[in-house]
């Protein structure tokens, strides 16, 4: 039993927010049908890195965990049949996200109008760079653009990359994160208009914007600018502690309360230095700052990342390595929470993905299949659609599917 | 009373209209997440106290800050009561405020509520189908449950923070919107199972990990390691793909613009822009594969443009060539959007007490129910009466011997 259970979604999307939106659904359960151009298909399968490094359809990384759990159909959205193919699946349909300019709706049959008169109860999630109106509508954003209109591009990075390259460009999250945010937030917004469709039984358009997205994430300064803080990564450090280079790699020490830095001092052995006045009032230690760093760089020096977490720890400092994505797999405790499962991909083979971020003791997520091949589920989609076998090849020969 | 004069969404039902919440939470992550349940139009019932006043109601000198926070847009659109859950006497009231909410959310160390009577089994024999979310860094059982933190230190064990920063560089520290996402997840698994509640009339329990958030947010690269056993590390602005595809110095102090080309029309658009037509057709930069070959020379070519430019002006015209454009926005910019302010996402607000002052508001805009702030954030307490006599019933003379016995504190 799923939380999702019965909820069909319709997903017309590329590349990372729209299709992690729908990935978030269909680990709860929803049935997620990801409609894709015929031929190529969402561009990301053209994105490595590739399994074995062979670039290949099936073999796209980012295309496999972000697609996981969804069937794929291939409908060419730019012509009157693929449309109508769409809109008789619509039909019924709980949900359809797509993330089609508002100005190149209408040609692919996703305008609002048309969606509602075929299917009242259908919930619309429209994801675009900078919302459904206003004058930035039509204006291109990639997740590059996005991070860096939501207000946290501008502040990264602060502490010790800050230190060392002050004159340095802003830095976007790593990754996608801009994409992977907006993709969370359209979730969100899904989830909330199923639950509010519970009661009233009529279906909605939900408009993302993925500087809203960001925005909201990041309104913290916005909240300090008009406190009459104008915050950069000029002025956001912490004080004292930070990203702390050790042995064999970097740890977060977050010595911020009292007790807490009593614990560092502690752990580095109670140096006499610590006792100076400068250092053990809290108010003069914010204001020596850089002093406190440079003894508390020298003594991690030769520390090893699991040293300092542990022994840290277990006298209540907060602390915690960087990790790199081969020590993560390797956590006692992420093996305990069971959070990486085992998928296996007929062409990509099996590997442990890491699946959602909580677990739910009556509907527990988990993943239903692995990410589909393309078209996989063509077929079937169209004979359930009473579609006989003669009308399937004409299609697929004109490019309709 | 609100006053939001741009035309945003229908007022009226909200999603959550007629849900109440049993907020426990502190901090960034719980608080997070009952705000964007707070905006989407629950009651949202804030548990505090004196005796142990939350990070935006004191001052703090390690993030430099020595005024109290009383504007923390966390804590906007909720109501606030003081209980001091230390008290044994304390207990009985928040199992009465929980029986008559919703949902509750908690964001202590694990272990802590089930320390004070209040952990799910218990609060579940008060109210079978309660909602129950408890986020912590790690998870509320396990090997390492007990390890604390903050957003820097789950974004570091997470995996976000190795991936971001210059590819020179060291790791970059996450900060609040790490805390954030956290909670917004928290607010899908509610939603989810709220759905599940509706459906089946049951409820349950959501153990949400901070640090499994951020490792979902890098999801892809994980899983580089476990087909391909490789440790993706920083790019700084950079893509694997895309050239150009970098941040550049704009005119004046601490100016950026962001540019990215992702096909050969936003190519031809931006030699356009740039007064280089003949780049378009220049072997050098033909298609996506020579661009990232010849990416330092290309990103030279650029900054040397954009350096001469006002940072707002270059990317107005590289829109209009049909390039993904925008400026590194900083706190200014962004509350002097027309963008932002025609969408609503950035608006007055005019509260009763503070008077009126800026937002930001709901990141999702519905067409038939409504999202959005009603109210700012209130005072420690301010609502004790209206929870305690109102919802709870009891008497005024109660509610003061709770005050005097320093319970309701």
């Amino acid at each position: 039993m799923q939380a999702l259970d019965g909820i069909q979604v319709l997903e017309c999307c590329q590349m990372f927010a729209g299709p992690f939106c729908s990935r978030l659904l269909a680990d709860l359960g929803a049935d997620v049908l990801k409609v894709e151009p015929p031929g190529t298909g969402d561009i990301t399968r053209r994105r490595g890195p590739f399994v074995g490094d062979v670039p290949d359809h099936e073999r796209s990384v980012p295309f496999l965990y972000l697609n996981a759990g969804k069937r794929s159909v291939t409908l060419n959205l730019e012509s009157a049949t693929g449309q109508e193919l769409l809109h008789r699946l619509a039909e019924n349909a709980d949900v359809l996200v797509h993330d089609f300019p508002v100005g190149e709706e209408a040609s692919h049959g996703l305008d609002p109008e048309t969606l509602r008169a075929i299917n009242p109860r259908l919930i619309v999630v429209s994801i675009t760079p900078f919302g459904r109106n206003g004058p930035h509508r039509d204006w291109k954003a990639y997740d590059l653009n996005v991070f860096h209109a939501g207000g946290e591009g501008f502040l990264q990075p602060s502490g010790l990359a800050w230190e060392l390259f002050p004159d340095r460009p802003p830095v976007k999250g790593g990754g996608s994160l801009a994409d992977y945010q907006t993709g969370l937030t359209a979730a969100v917004g899904a989830a909330a208009a199923i639950v509010a469709r519970g009661q009233a039984e009529q279906g909605q358009l939900v408009d993302i914007s993925a500087q809203d997205a960001q925005l909201s994430l990041n309104n913290l300064c916005v909240m300090r600018f008009i406190d009459g803080v104008a915050e950069s990564r000029h002025n956001r450090s912490f004080r004292f502690g930070g990203v702390v280079p050790c042995r064999d790699g970097f740890v977060e020490i977050l010595p911020l309360e009292q007790h807490q830095w009593l614990s560092l001092v502690k752990l580095m052995g109670d140096p006499d230095w610590a006792r100076e006045e400068r250092f053990h009032d809290p108010a003069k230690r914010g204001q020596n700052g850089e002093e406190v760093n440079r003894r508390i760089r020298g003594w991690a020096q030769d520390k090893t990342k699991e040293w300092l977490f542990r022994e840290g720890q277990a006298l209540g400092l907060p602390v915690g390595p960087y990790y790199e994505p081969s020590e993560i797999y390797e956590s006692e405790q992420l093996k305990y929470r069971g959070f990486f499962q085992p998928l296996e991909h007929p062409v990509a083979g099996a590997a442990e993905y890491p699946s959602l971020p909580f677990l739910m003791t009556d509907t527990p997520p988990q993943f239903q299949r692995p990410a589909p091949l393309l078209g996989e589920h063509t077929e079937a989609v169209l004979r359930q659609m009473k579609i006989d076998r003669a009308e399937r090849i004409q299609l697929w020969q004109a490019g309709i599917v | 009373m609100d006053s939001n004069p741009s035309d945003r969404t229908p007022a009226g039902r909200k999603p959550l209209t007629g849900i109440r919440i049993a907020d426990f939470s502190w901090y960034g992550v719980g608080p997070y997440c009952t705000l964007m349940l707070a905006m989407m139009g629950a009651e949202v019932i804030r548990v505090e106290s004196n005796t142990r006043p939350d990070i935006s109601r004191r001052p703090h000198f390690a993030y430099g800050r020595t005024y109290v926070a009383l504007y923390d847009h966390l804590l906007a659109g909720k109501r606030s009561i003081t209980l001091n859950l230390k008290e044994p006497q304390a207990r009985d009231l928040a199992v009465q405020l929980v029986a008559a909410s919703d949902i509750v959310v908690e964001n202590f160390r694990p272990g802590v509520m089930d320390k004070l009577g209040l952990g799910f089994q218990a609060l579940s024999r008060v109210k079978a189908d309660l909602l129950m979310l408890s986020a912590s860094a790690n998870g509320q059982t396990g090997p390492e449950c007990r390890v604390g933190g903050f957003a820097p230190i789950f974004g570091a064990m997470g995996g976000l923070g190795h991936i971001t920063g210059y590819v020179d560089g060291p790791p970059v520290e996450m900060r609040n919107a790490m805390d954030h996402v956290s909670g917004l997840m928290g607010c899908y698994a509610l939603l989810a199972a709220l759905r599940h509640r509706q459906q089946t009339g049951r409820g349950q329990h959501i153990d949400l990990s901070s640090r499994e958030v951020a490792i979902t947010l890098v999801g892809d690269a994980l899983l580089d390691w476990a087909y391909n056993g490789h440790n993706q590390s920083r790019r700084g602005n950079q893509d694997i793909v895309m050239a150009p595809h970098s941040v550049y110095p704009a005119r004046g102090e601490d100016s950026w613009v962001a540019i990215a080309v992702g096909t050969e029309q936003e190519w031809q658009g931006l030699c356009e822009a740039m007064g280089h037509r003949e780049w378009a057709t220049d072997e050098r930069f033909a298609y996506a594969y020579r661009r990232k070959h010849h990416e330092v020379e290309l990103d030279a070519l650029i900054a040397a443009w954009t350096r001469g430019l006002d940072g707002h002006a270059a990317v107005a015209l590289l829109q209009a060539h049909g390039v993904a454009a925008t400026v590194s926005m900083s706190g200014r910019d962004l509350v002097h959007d027309h963008h932002l302010r025609e969408r609503g996402m950035v608006h007055e607000i005019r509260d009763e007490h503070k008077g009126s002052r800026l937002i930001t508001d709901a990141p999702w805009r519905f067409s038939d129910t409504s999202a959005g702030l009603d109210r700012w954030s209130p005072e420690v307490g301010q609502d004790n009466e209206y929870v305690y006599c109102g919802l709870l019933g009891l008497t005024r003379e109660e509610l003061a011997a709770m005050i005097e016995a320093r319970v309701i504190c």
